[in-house]
């Protein structure tokens, strides 16, 4: 409806106006590319920026209740994309894109949130293996933060009941998704730490999407987490999604069943555990006395052999040992010697001068002088001698002498 | 099993004594010791483990704020308190 100059004279206000239903009507929802420049958060909560690109620009405004929900920093010079609606300013004549949504180009909101959560926390030393605390090895109680419905609760109690019957298990049901779920994780961890009975946590959810998990990368939880002094294992949706939750935790399972696995032993494991000991704690007591039974005897047997007694037996047959053998060789050396004797004196015998007197010959011995004659000329007539015969003796005078 | 300490106390104390045993260097007189405290330590883990009962509770806040416990629903489902709505879940 172009109003002819000539025809009428419009105010600012109704021209502003026109233009502005004019614009409205032609624009309904726009989606727009653009990068932010000038970006402004004045007091009172609303944000205003500019989306421009190469050859032009678009004033924009993201009012207080929409920009308090974004999930990332807006930041000069991020490309983003816009939904809004285009109306007018008028005070001031300009038109704008009033944003109902917007996130980064390229990059989706929520990994671009989870990426600069996650470096902000892992500087700050959340992540830090050593700040993570051991878990229980028999926890007396088990305190589980999930939702009251669903798959999550279900294989936890059912993994939990057939490993370990008499477990004790806390339940504190909680939204695991959508708004204000992260804040009602969070303060279940915060009251089980005041409640203080419970010796290790679960925390987690079922599968889902990045949006569905959400909750679990929100900061809250991941200070609640890390604030706990109950050690908490994390338990979020499948093995391919890591939650912020997940790096802080003190254990990270890949399924709430898992969590049930890992945080109590198999009951009957346990026992046979007790039982092995036991019988260890007998088997290596008996082998100690039979050790001592044993080292007792050797001293016995040793001590004996050095007794003073013992000594003595020792040496009494010894002593016997040798006189039995050495009155053997004397023995049978006298035997030999008396043998030689009579040997020697049977020869003696035989070669005995009175032997040969016997056969009749006599010994002339010179009486007086003495010696035996055996030379005719040793004697002179008249030379008295005696003859020793076999019997008895004669004594003579020599008459003649024939020398040979 | 409220005295989950006393078990892993108890557990800790009988392996130790189990090791010393085995090792062989105490005296006699130390091994009889040792074996009689091992017994005990084996006895308190065997009791805790008798004792120890099912029980799966809720966590809820009273009306005054205090923090205490609740059975579960004989059924085995939750029992929501009012405040919590059931959660949606993926």
């Amino acid at each position: 409806m172009a109003a002819s100059p000539a025809d009428e004279i419009l105010t600012v206000s109704e021209l502003t106006h026109r233009i502005r239903r004019s614009l409205e009507d032609a624009f309904d929802y726009v989606s727009l590319v653009g990068e932010i420049s000038n970006l402004r958060r004045p007091g009172s909560g609303h944000v205003y920026l500019t989306l421009k690109d190469a050859g032009a620009q678009v004033a924009a405004v993201i009012w207080r209740s929409r920009a308090s929900r974004l999930r990332f920093d807006l930041e000069d010079g991020m490309e983003v994309i816009v939904t809004g609606a285009v109306t007018v300013y008028e005070p001031r004549g300009s038109y704008q894109v009033v944003v109902s949504s917007i996130k980064p180009k390229g990059l989706g909101a929520l990994q671009l949130a989870f990426l600069k959560l996650r470096d902000k926390l892992a500087k700050e030393g959340l992540f830090r293996p050593e700040a993570k605390q051991p878990l229980p090895d028999l926890p007396g109680c088990v305190g589980v933060v999930t939702s009251a419905t669903g798959a999550a609760v279900q294989d936890i109690l059912t993994v939990i009941g057939r490993r370990f019957p008499p477990a004790h298990i806390v339940l504190r049901p909680v939204r695991v998704q959508g708004e204000g779920a992260a804040e009602e994780v969070a303060e279940a961890i915060r009251d089980f730490n005041a409640w203080g009975g419970a010796d290790v946590l679960i925390v987690g959810r079922g599968g889902g999407s990045l949006e569905d998990l959400w909750a679990f990368n929100e900061e809250v939880v991941a200070r609640a987490i890390h604030a706990s002094k109950i050690p908490v294992i994390s338990a979020v949706g499948h093995e391919i999604d890591v939650t912020i939750a997940d790096l802080v935790a003190d254990r990270r399972a890949l399924t709430p069943s898992e969590a049930a696995e890992i945080v109590l032993p198999r009951f009957d494991d346990l026992r046979g555990s007790l039982s092995d000991l036991r019988g260890r704690l007998a088997t290596s007591l008996r082998q100690q006395v039979d050790l001592a039974r044993a080292k007792l005897e050797r001293l016995r047997g040793s001590y004996a052999f050095r007794a003073p007694l013992e000594l003595l037996r020792r040496h009494e047959q010894r002593l016997d040992d040798l006189s039995s053998s050495g009155g053997l060789a004397v023995r049978r050396r006298l035997e030999s010697s008396h043998e030689r004797l009579a040997t020697l004196a049977g020869r003696l015998e035989a070669l005995s001068p009175l032997a040969v007197l016997e056969r009749g010959y006599s010994i002339t011995r010179m009486v007086g002088i003495g010696g035996v004659v055996r030379d005719a000329a040793q004697a002179e007539p008249g030379q008295r001698i005696e003859s020793i015969l076999h019997k008895g003796r004669l004594v003579s005078t020599v008459e003649t002498t024939e020398p040979q | 099993m409220g005295t989950k300490q006393s078990f892993e106390k108890g557990l800790e104390e009988l392996e130790k004594i189990v090791e010393e045993l085995e090792n062989g260097t105490l005296t006699l007189d130390e091994a009889l010791k040792r074996y009689e405290r091992g017994v005990a330590a084996h006895k308190q883990c065997r009791e805790v483990l008798a004792a120890a009962e099912k029980r799966i509770e809720l966590l809820l806040r009273t009306a005054e704020g205090k923090l205490e416990t609740e059975p579960l629903g004989t059924d085995g489902a939750a029992e929501a308190d009012s405040e919590a709505s059931s959660g949606d879940d993926g």
